[in-house]
């Protein structure tokens, strides 16, 4: 075991019990013919995450994986789910409960695609009418019309939708965990980044506790809430954030594997919310032009931002746009193009930037559109270098960013 | 009453003059049911066998070899010496004939078998053992039906192969419409007789294919919608 892994070991001993879905203890696999395929692994995986296990192959990655579900035993170590031993539990019981998609997708050939994506609530005792309307469900969940493809054959779909009708089939019974290995590899390109933009669209809905296999880091980086990284001989070296990941790689080991441009590829990974944002000069839409022009030398600032009454941007001024007399509304600039939201990514608001003029974009909140203030490129580029921790992607909206100047805003 | 051919009689090789006394069509009637019985049966307990000898197959690989070669061996023997050999062990009772045609059709299905588990795509078994399918039912709902396609082809040839070695189980008396041609041999070589056993036997083939094809198409369906969209 290496001494990162310890570290994040105890990091995971610390999560509280009723947030962890899935726990390997001192996980440890030998193989027959000697080969040490995963050593020492200890890993807390919380409910509604989805994990990625990512390294070279013969890493252990797989075997790791194929652990929860008891298709490969443990040497020594134990797997819990949910505070259970599987070790304990009937195999087959336990794997009814557990959603499953392969790499090679492995629909039955001989079943249609309702019977396919029905296969687990067949083996549940389910009756017939409950199994299609389930199997119609997932089927539109997934992008596929079940009047068009349910009586199909899989030989008759094409293989991202062979791989989609395997995604069905492993949510039909509403397993609180998937296992996923490699599920996307096997199609092309073009439809993979399709695949996996609405696998996470699908996570968003249905929020299940996923550990997915893949090598490639770049799937990992994009998709996973954290990633395991494995080094070459079954040992976890790194286990975080994606963008801690990027930041800071605990190793040479880690740094190698995530590969160049790092800081490129932060910028995709890492939230627009919890960025530290700068304050704005604020105009109301209804001040006048004077007013507006008042408040930006007051503040030595050349541009403000006209907001209307729930604090949105409406638009923009610069101190020389503004006439002698008159409103502001009269003279500001749209505000097309120039926001983006805490959900965004630091990518989008660097791209956004790039297109514009100016050297700022606005930040709205997600949900209100709320003015919370502008980011530069300066805002980014130290966002990068000076990385945010942990969790901070999914639950600080906005704690960071200053709030915009509320003193400026002139009433008529 | 039967007609016997004498040398000097005209002795054309078609015609329907064979049928024509009653007690022949009762024979020829009772023989060809004989020979449905025999390859039928024989047919039936050889599926049953092979399955079983291909699951220890399948359970123990290093089995395979031996057993394949053995079934050579088995299907090597001349059919007149295997009958014979049986004759002192089961007399003339129903077993001989049974016994050595079933022997004669585990070369067949028990390839059949084996390379119809064979063609089970693995991913079809990993989805099985992941979704939580037991042993038993993963092979009679995921293996054995994916294994149909090969498994009917072999079955199909091994009832041709049987309606085609039953006749020689007349050593055992038991040689279905077999029987007819010895007789007509016996008799003078009496052509009609030897031809019409000959077309039965054939007939007999054609229909029992026919029947184990269209059994197989229904239960392989999914395997011709395939080709129906290409991928």
């Amino acid at each position: 075991m290496t001494a990162t892994s310890d570290v994040h070991a105890e990091r995971g001993a610390g999560t509280p019990d009723d947030e962890v879905a899935i726990r390997l203890r001192g996980l440890h696999k030998v193989y027959d013919n000697g080969v040490v395929a995963v050593d020492n692994l200890n890993l807390d995986i919380r409910r509604g995450e989805l994990v990625c296990l990512v390294g070279p192959s013969g890493c252990g990655k797989t075997t790791t994986m194929k652990m929860i579900n008891r298709l490969i035993m443990p040497t020594s170590g134990r797997v819990e789910i949910d505070g259970g031993d599987v070790g304990d539990m009937n195999p087959v019981q336990l794997r009814r409960g557990i959603g499953y998609v392969i790499q090679q997708v492995g629909l039955f050939p001989h079943e249609n695609i309702w019977n396919n994506v029905g296969e687990v609530p067949r083996l549940l005792g389910w009756p017939r009418k409950r199994r299609r309307d389930r199997a119609d469900e997932l089927l539109r969940l997934v992008g596929l019309n079940p009047a068009i493809y349910g009586d199909r054959y899989p030989a008759q779909l094409s293989g991202g939708q062979q791989q989609r009708v395997g995604v069905a089939r492993a949510l039909a019974a509403d397993p609180p965990v998937l296992l996923m290995d490699e599920p996307f590899s096997a199609i092309d390109p073009i439809a993979r980044a399709g695949l996996q933009r609405e696998f996470i669209r699908i996570q968003g809905e249905v929020r299940k506790t996923i550990v997915m296999v893949t090598h490639d880091i770049e799937e990992a980086l994009f998709m996973a809430d954290r990633i395991a990284v494995f080094g070459a001989h079954g040992a976890a070296e790194q286990f975080d954030t994606p963008a801690t990941i990027l930041a800071r790689p605990a190793n040479e080991f880690v740094e190698d594997f995530v590969g160049g441009d790092r800081g490129i590829r932060q910028l995709s990974v890492t939230s627009v919310a919890g960025t530290a944002l700068e304050a704005t000069v604020v105009v109301d839409r209804a001040a006048s032009a004077a007013e507006a022009r008042a408040a930006l030398q007051l503040r030595s600032r050349d541009w403000a931002v006209v907001l209307d009454e729930q604090r949105r941007p409406v638009g923009w001024v610069t101190a020389s746009d503004l006439p002698d007399t008159g409103q502001v509304e009269a003279v500001m600039r749209g505000a097309d193009g120039i926001c983006v939201s805490t959900a965004q990514t630091l990518r989008h608001a660097a791209a956004r930037i790039l297109e514009r003029d100016e050297s700022w974009v606005l930040v709205v909140d997600d949900a209100s559109r709320e003015l919370l203030g502008a980011l530069t490129l300066e805002h980014i580029h130290s966002a990068v270098r000076t990385p945010i921790g942990g969790d901070d992607r999914h639950d600080n909206d906005g704690d960071a960013s200053g709030p915009a100047d509320r003193t400026v805003g002139a009433r008529p | 009453m039967s007609y016997v051919l004498s040398a000097s009689d005209n002795n054309p090789w078609f015609g329907l003059q064979y049928f024509q006394y009653e007690s022949q069509r009762q024979q020829y009637l009772h023989s060809a049911i004989e020979q449905v019985e025999l390859t039928v049966i024989s047919v039936a307990i050889g599926i049953v066998l092979a399955f079983a000898i291909s699951l220890v197959i399948r359970r123990f690989p290093i089995a395979e070899n031996f057993t394949i070669g053995l079934m050579d061996g088995i299907y090597s023997l001349p059919s007149i010496a295997l009958f014979s050999i049986l004759l002192p062990f089961t007399g003339l009772s129903l077993f001989g004939p049974i016994i050595g045609l079933t022997l004669y059709t585990q070369l067949i299905l028990v390839r059949g078998f084996v390379e119809g588990f064979r063609s089970v795509p693995d991913s079809a078994i990993l989805a099985a053992d992941g979704m939580g399918y037991g042993k038993i039912r993963r092979i009679a709902r995921v293996e054995l039906r994916l294994a149909m396609p090969v498994i009917i082809s072999s079955i199909r040839m091994a009832s041709v192969s049987t309606v085609a070695m039953v006749p020689v189980a007349f050593i055992l008396s038991h040689g279905g419409l077999g029987e007819i041609m010895t007789l007509g041999y016996a008799n003078n070589l009496y052509r009609q007789q030897v031809v019409d056993a000959v077309i039965g036997m054939v007939i007999l083939a054609i229909l029992l294919d026919l029947i184990i094809l269209a059994i197989g198409r229904n239960v392989t369906r999914w395997n011709r919608q395939q080709g129906l969209v290409g991928t």
